[in-house]
């Protein structure tokens, strides 16, 4: 399902919200019944593995409670001693987490591995000269299971962990795991975040309303001006890029790079902006990440809920594992406090990469997309005390406004050749255009019109990237736009808002000659 | 009370300032205001300058997903206009005439004789779920919202006269492969025609008739091409003299693997240039058309053909 087309922007969403309105109590019941409504028209028979997955992780939630609430018990009444007790309970509770996140990963693994697995098998196979084959079978998966799947986890380790304590009402579960607006594309929410919000079913103000639509609007307004127009630089680069010089290469990199962003950060915009106008604060994804320093921050500020599930649930489980923490005492004493934590580090930081890479797709390429930032991301760990050093010596400010940008640019570099190592079929192509980069690259007008955009829809996108770039400084500095505009008179709002939605519909890239393109992010 | 009535001005103004704007944006305001503002999207052909298209290519997908008038332009030098909607009845066709008529007087008319086969629906279920429902919804969005179809305009804005570089064709450069090709085996059974529909055509002849307008068939290429129908639609023909041109029936050089948008049903960009190829031939033989590319009365054909070629260019 997109989000940026109209039957959900001006149908589906607003009549949900009327309705919602009308009803006067338990709207929680309405809601729930639309989000699977919804799911159900976009996977048929499938929403039974989300329901399978809400199932799991709430009578799961609730067993490892009753575990806890019988340790309790059995520590006053019992004489045993007091820790066989509680590795008796701590193995319980081990086992049903382990049942559940099996379960669940089970459901990932089918319909997301299963085919990459048996090919790379076979091909093993046929290279140790084994005269045998394993069957590939290729599962329609449901959509969003990458997304909901990890918020399951996430549901179900909390409650082991003791952060959260289950929730009795199946319903508040229910709601949280299959929020119409989330499911498809996250972000990747805590019960936390948005189960009470969503459980309380506050009626719909009017500011809600419009605060939501507000930033639906500016979803919209990245996805139309940009998303259809660079994506006529991205499939034409992308489908053969022998076709092209280093530089027509490297726009067609930088234009998916753009084209990710909007469309990935524009998505977000009217997630956020649906459940704002529910009255439920679904957290950011993004938070400025062209502005980040170094590749490491990037990824702090780009799909944030990812990097911080990976975070929580695998980077620092690893870090404090028992092997690990021994390691890092050991490397310590050998190389220092400064690099000592940094080998530990890494080994975590590489299984998180390796994660993170096989998350977005089955396939060598994403594999390379994740080890690409785990090189980039550790490396960047082990020189930046030398880089500090040198600076130091060679007084050079690192807060200068001149090494700022020069730290920007890099990072940017960086990121650009990674995401085009996501796009591309097979990485000798992904190579031989880095190479062809680096090698044969010479500023052309020509080749930037040989796409199908004309001067015009560049000056466009040129224009709205300004905006964009305004809009984002004002947010690092934290000053709310939509709320400054609603202290403003009435017919100022309006004047601005009409500018905004004509701006949209007239400048839009849609129509002949753009093709709308599918989500991009659900397929992950 | 306020907070009821406020959304609602909000989104009266709103509606009023999109509509409004459609005036910017359309190329030939005369015409359209001569004839009403009705179905703007629909009557496309009423933005070009009267008596000014040389053949116009009436009928349903078959027409804009097969003939391109910009590539006529460029090869032939005669102006030419796809007037075409989706699904389209004879009926419809019939009305449509009427209204073309008061401002073009083409040299030849050809009707896609797919239409006559149409059977108006009486009824519309709730669920509808067909390529055809859904590409139609799409078209009645685009009708009562002509600032979506029109928007693109702005590129021209500030120029003497703003043109439209499609002139009804529909650009696509979709490739959904076809297994089967076309079906050209010869049978004698005749397909039925609905008496109405016969009725309507005899309407829509005679209007062209009336007006001087040479008119005749075209069947364009299609997997669903029936030889049944063409045995009746050479039987209209020979009937009240009119030309038939089954492009099913000749060897085009249509590539079924790459030169379909949907599984052979319609053309696509690259079998668009192949069926024009021959269409432009073969209306160049009647000796009845001009070349008009050194006519300055047409230079605004020419600022057409340029927005054509950045769609096309490259594919």
């Amino acid at each position: 399902m997109s989000y940026f087309k109209n039957a959900y922007i001006l149908g589906l969403l607003p009549i949900v919200c009327l309705i919602y309105n009308l009803i006067p109590k338990k709207r929680y019941l309405f809601l729930l019944l639309v989000n699977f409504a919804i799911y159900f028209y976009l996977v048929n028979f499938r929403v039974v593995f989300l329901l399978v997955s809400i199932l799991s992780i709430y009578f799961c939630g609730l067993s490892l409670n009753k575990i806890d609430s019988k340790k309790e018990k059995l520590l006053k009444k019992s004489k045993e001693d007091k820790k066989l007790i509680e590795k008796k309970i701590k193995n319980d509770k081990k086992l049903i987490l382990l049942f559940c996140i099996l379960l669940n990963v089970s459901f990932l693994i089918v319909f997301k591995y299963l085919s990459f697995f048996t090919i790379n098998i076979n091909h093993l196979l046929d290279f140790l000269h084994i005269n045998y084959s394993v069957g590939t079978a290729k599962f329609l998966g449901p959509l969003g299971i990458s997304f909901y799947t990890l918020s399951a986890l996430s549901y179900i380790l909390d409650v082991y962990n003791g952060k959260i304590v289950a929730d009795k009402s199946f319903v508040k579960v229910a709601l949280f795991l299959s929020f119409f607006p989330q499911i498809t594309e996250g972000p990747i929410a805590r019960f936390s975040d948005t189960a009470d919000s969503l459980y309380e079913g506050k009626k719909i103000t009017n500011q809600s309303f419009v605060l939501g639509y507000q930033r639906i609007l500016f979803g919209l307004f990245k996805y139309k001006l940009f998303v259809p127009r660079l994506n006529l630089i991205v499939s034409k680069v992308f489908l053969d890029y022998t076709n092209y010089s280093g530089f027509g290469i490297f726009l067609g990199a930088l234009a998916y790079t753009v084209m990710l962003y909007m469309e990935f950060s524009g998505t977000m915009d009217i997630v956020i902006g649906s459940g704002q106008i529910f009255g439920v604060k679904i957290p950011e994804n993004f938070r400025q990440p062209f502005f980040s320093k170094n590749i490491s921050e990037f990824w702090t500020r780009w799909h944030i809920s990812l990097g911080l599930w990976f975070k929580d649930y695998i980077y620092y489980p690893i870090c404090l594992s028992k092997p690990l923490k021994k390691l890092t005492k050991k490397t310590r004493k050998l190389l220092g406090n400064q690099y000592g934590p940094l080998i530990s580090g890494s080994i975590a930081l590489f299984v998180v990469w390796f994660l993170n890479g096989l998350w977005h797709g089955a396939g060598y390429t994403f594999l390379f997309f994740g080890l690409y930032h785990f090189v980039m991301i550790a490396g960047g760990n082990f020189i930046t005390p030398l880089v500090v050093f040198i600076c130091k010596k060679l007084h050079i400010n690192r807060e200068n406004i001149i090494y700022r940008i020069l730290q920007t640019l890099k990072m940017c570099l960086f990121v650009i050749i990674g995401e085009l190592f996501f796009r591309v079929d097979t990485l000798s192509n992904g190579f031989a255009m880095v190479h062809k980069i680096f090698t044969n690259f010479v500023i052309s007008g020509s080749e930037m019109l040989r796409f199908g955009l004309s001067i015009q829809d560049y000056v466009v996108m040129i224009i709205s990237l300004i905006f964009i770039f305004i809009m984002s400084i004002l947010r690092e500095k934290n000053i709310d736009v939509r709320e400054k505009l609603s202290t403003k008179k009435t017919y100022v709002r309006w004047i601005i808002m009409y500018v905004f939605i004509l701006i949209i519909i007239i400048f839009g890239a849609y129509g002949t000659g753009y093709e709308p393109i599918d989500p991009i992010y659900a397929d992950f | 009370m306020k907070k009821i009535i406020g959304p609602f001005a909000f989104l009266i103004i709103l509606g009023l300032l999109v509509e409004l704007s459609i005036f910017i944006f359309i190329p030939n305001k005369k015409n359209l205001f001569d004839f009403g503002m009705y179905n703007i999207s629909k009557y496309d052909i009423l933005n070009e300058k009267n008596d000014s298209i040389d053949v116009i290519f009436l009928g349903d997908s078959l027409i804009y997903n097969s003939i391109s008038p910009m590539y006529l332009w460029n090869k032939y030098g005669f102006t030419s206009y796809d007037c075409a909607s989706p699904a389209t009845t004879i009926e419809e066709m019939y009305k449509y005439s009427e209204v073309i008529v008061k401002s073009q007087k083409p040299k030849l008319v050809m009707l896609e004789a797919d239409v006559l086969f149409r059977v108006a629906p009486k009824t519309e279920g709730f669920f509808e779920k067909t390529k055809e429902d859904i590409s139609n919804k799409v078209y009645y969005v685009k009708k009562l919202f002509p600032l979506a179809k029109y928007h693109n305009n702005w590129k021209q804005i500030g120029k003497k006269e703003m043109t439209e570089g499609l002139k009804g064709f529909r650009y696509t450069v979709r490739v959904e492969k076809s297994d089967k090709g076309i079906n050209q085996k010869e049978t004698k059974a005749v397909a039925s025609i609905n008496k109405e529909n016969y009725d309507y055509f005899i309407k829509l002849l005679n209007l062209y008739r009336k007006n001087d307008i040479e008119f005749m068939f075209i069947e364009n290429p299609t997997v669903r091409f029936r030889y049944d129908r063409h045995n009746r639609i050479k039987d209209i023909a020979t009937k009240n003299n009119i030309e038939v041109l089954n492009l099913n029936l000749i060897d085009l050089g249509i590539d079924w693997a790459h030169d379909t948008k949907d599984g052979g049903v319609h053309m696509n960009y690259y079998g668009s240039k192949k069926v024009s190829n021959y269409v432009g031939k073969y209306i160049m033989d009647k000796k009845i058309v001009k070349d008009h590319r050194k006519d300055p009365n047409y230079s605004s054909w020419h600022d057409a053909y340029k927005q054509y070629q950045t769609l096309t260019l490259y594919e």
